[in-house]
């Protein structure tokens, strides 16, 4: 039995608690923890060095000395996923924080506003969306060239929207509240009133997409690099592993197999936190 | 109807529109000079320049997008850099090859999704739902070339079952449609579940089952019918993903499709063909979202009113 003061706790307590009680968000949490440990500390922790080309090692199987064998240059690919975890994720949190940074301010304004200004700036929207957004990415690869700034400017162009639609639609539904009305009966600025009134409620809505969204920068960087348009070679992605050894796959199904374990994990470590989110900061949400 | 039928294509005006500017600018705007990029990096200053000339870089830049977009309207899309083929026709020509990859994939996730989405709402927090929620999140987490390429590992090179790339028979599209419906499946599945849940709890719902009507016959008479009318949305929507997807599988498998000739030609910097790709996939976005539009007035008239 609970007595009443237990039980009238503040959100965020209330939140922690129903967190540690979802066994898939811990899960998730924990898979993320992980490989953001490998992404800072992976150069002091790699069993081999990951660049060293060993030709007569080459396409050893796994197991011995190389857990997950080694490459046709004789790399030990488990040291190669542990370096490359760094731009994957560098990318991931990059591109997510950029999206944010300028879809929530769009999709609040457009929102906020209503009438013209949302109709013209929500075509906008439209526009960059009818692009799938690979195309769009490799279409700006083409014209700036490899390497990991032009990955990260190329998935924020082709991604920006979805942020702004989503936070549009929150700050439409938000600035009807009785709380919003005031603020605005109270004479504050239009600044003050999206930032200070609308944005803190729709933050728990935000984070949970944000979670999930760094999943969807991951898949493509990887994408982007097994078509050799992605990171530069020496930058050792998990993509650009791929697209090497996929030749020899035939033969030496290891060196392709384990980077693309190592995306698919990463990603469903930031899906099962992002749905955990969901549940926790968003009960309405949960059947 | 018609009102709504007409308000939604006098939408799509704008964002045609919008879609040429973006296209255009992509090439001619971005830091970084397109003539330069194309010409390699030890061309000599005359072949810039002659890249230049046969782009018609040196126009103003609103004479350059005035003289596209002219084009455009009367279907010429330019003509390659790379062998001088004219844009449109060439590309159009291989258009079909990926529409049947991507209704295939279609055909797969639907197939796959819907089944399993249903059986995961009806046996709701039971250990079948868990492990169809399970699935459903694998699938979304799949990169869809490393799914084809573990395909082909085990079902060409192992089992010798299926051809690893090409095309002509329905063996070369099982793992192009696989590996680009997996993550479609899995949204789906989650999509369908939770409609379901939603529309199982109303009262018509009830009302069939106090009837006595048999379990089955309300799951899938009643309640799929209406739990459907999301998972048509998300199709729609879908569409930009399964292109854009494509362009990978295709590149996996080797499959003749427009996305694997826009990637050659992505490689060798043909700008016009890159344009004219862009500007295709964003069309038909366009086209089958004004479609599933009318379709979702159809079947949900309340939505014609808004």
């Amino acid at each position: 039995m609970k007595s009443d003061e237990q039980r009238s706790t503040s959100f965020r307590d209330d939140a922690i608690r129903r967190f540690k009680k979802n066994p898939t968000a811990i899960f998730g949490l924990v898979i993320v923890i992980f490989f953001f440990f490998i992404a800072v500390f992976g150069q002091y922790i790699t069993p081999h060095n990951p660049f060293q080309h060993n030709i007569s090692n080459a396409h050893q199987p796994p197991g011995g000395e190389h857990l997950l064998g080694t490459d046709f240059f004789g790399r030990d690919v488990l040291s190669r996923i542990i370096i490359g975890a760094r731009i994957s994720l560098l990318v991931g949190v990059t591109v997510v924080t950029i999206r944010a940074a300028i879809g929530i301010p769009y999709g609040l304004i457009a929102g906020y506003y209503g009438g013209r200004v949302e109709a013209v700036m929500m075509r906008v929207v439209d526009a960059f969306i009818s692009f799938p957004g690979i195309i769009l990415a490799m279409a700006i690869m083409a014209v700036r060239g490899q390497g990991i700034e032009n990955v990260i400017l190329a998935l924020t162009v082709s991604g920006w929207p979805m942020f702004a639609r989503l936070v549009r639609g929150e700050s439409m539904a938000l600035k009807e509240r009785e709380y919003v009305q005031a603020a605005r009966a109270l004479g504050y600025n239009d600044g003050k009133v999206m930032f200070q009134h609308i944005l803190p409620n729709c933050l728990a809505t935000i984070i949970v997409y944000a979670t999930m969204g760094i999943a969807t920068p991951i898949l493509a960087e990887a994408g982007l690099s097994f078509l050799g348009l992605g990171a530069t070679p020496d930058q050792a992605t998990w993509g650009f592993q791929m697209s090497l050894e996929r030749q020899y796959m035939r033969t030496a199904w290891w060196s392709v197999t384990f980077p693309g374990l190592a995306v698919m994990v990463v990603v469903l470590g930031f899906n099962l936190l992002g749905d955990g989110l969901r549940d926790v900061l968003d009960p309405r949400m949960k059947e | 109807m018609h009102i709504y039928i007409a308000k939604r294509l006098l939408q799509a005006i704008p964002v045609i529109f919008l879609v040429t500017v973006i296209t255009f600018s992509l090439i001619h705007l971005m830091p970084g000079d397109p003539a330069i990029m194309r010409a390699g990096e030890d061309a000599t200053p005359e072949q810039v320049e002659a890249i230049r000339e046969a782009m018609g870089l040196n126009e103003p830049i609103y004479q350059q997008y005035l003289s596209w977009v002219t084009g455009l309207m009367r279907g010429d899309l330019g003509h390659s850099l790379q062998d001088g083929r004219p844009v449109f026709p060439t590309l159009i020509q291989r258009l079909p090859a990926t529409l049947y990859l991507v209704l295939a994939s279609f055909v797969v996730s639907i197939a796959i999704g819907v089944p399993v989405g249903i059986l995961s709402a009806v046996k709701q927090n039971t250990f079948i739902d868990s492990f169809a929620r399970g699935f459903a999140l694998l699938g979304i987490s799949l990169p869809s070339f490393w799914f084809g390429l573990m395909m082909m590992l085990l079902f060409s090179y192992r089992l010798q079952w299926l051809p690893a790339s090409g095309s002509g028979t329905l063996h070369h599209i099982v793992m192009p449609a696989l590996a680009l419906g997996m993550a479609s499946a899995g949204l789906i599945t989650r999509m369908t579940r939770s409609a379901m849940l939603e529309v199982l709890k109303q009262d018509y719902i009830r009302t069939a089952r106090s009837k006595g009507l048999r379990a089955q016959i309300v799951i899938y008479k009643h309640a799929l019918k209406n739990a459907l009318l999301p998972v048509v949305t998300v199709i729609g929507l879908q569409l930009g993903y399964r292109l854009g997807g494509s362009v990978i599988v295709e590149q996996v498998f080797a499959y003749p499709g427009i996305g694997r000739f826009a990637y050659n030609r992505l490689l060798a910097r043909d700008y016009p063909m890159i344009m004219g790709n862009l500007f295709i996939f964003a069309m038909i976005f366009i086209f089958v979202n004004i479609i599933t539009d009318i379709i979702y007035g159809f079947l949900e008239p309340r939505i014609r009113y808004d």
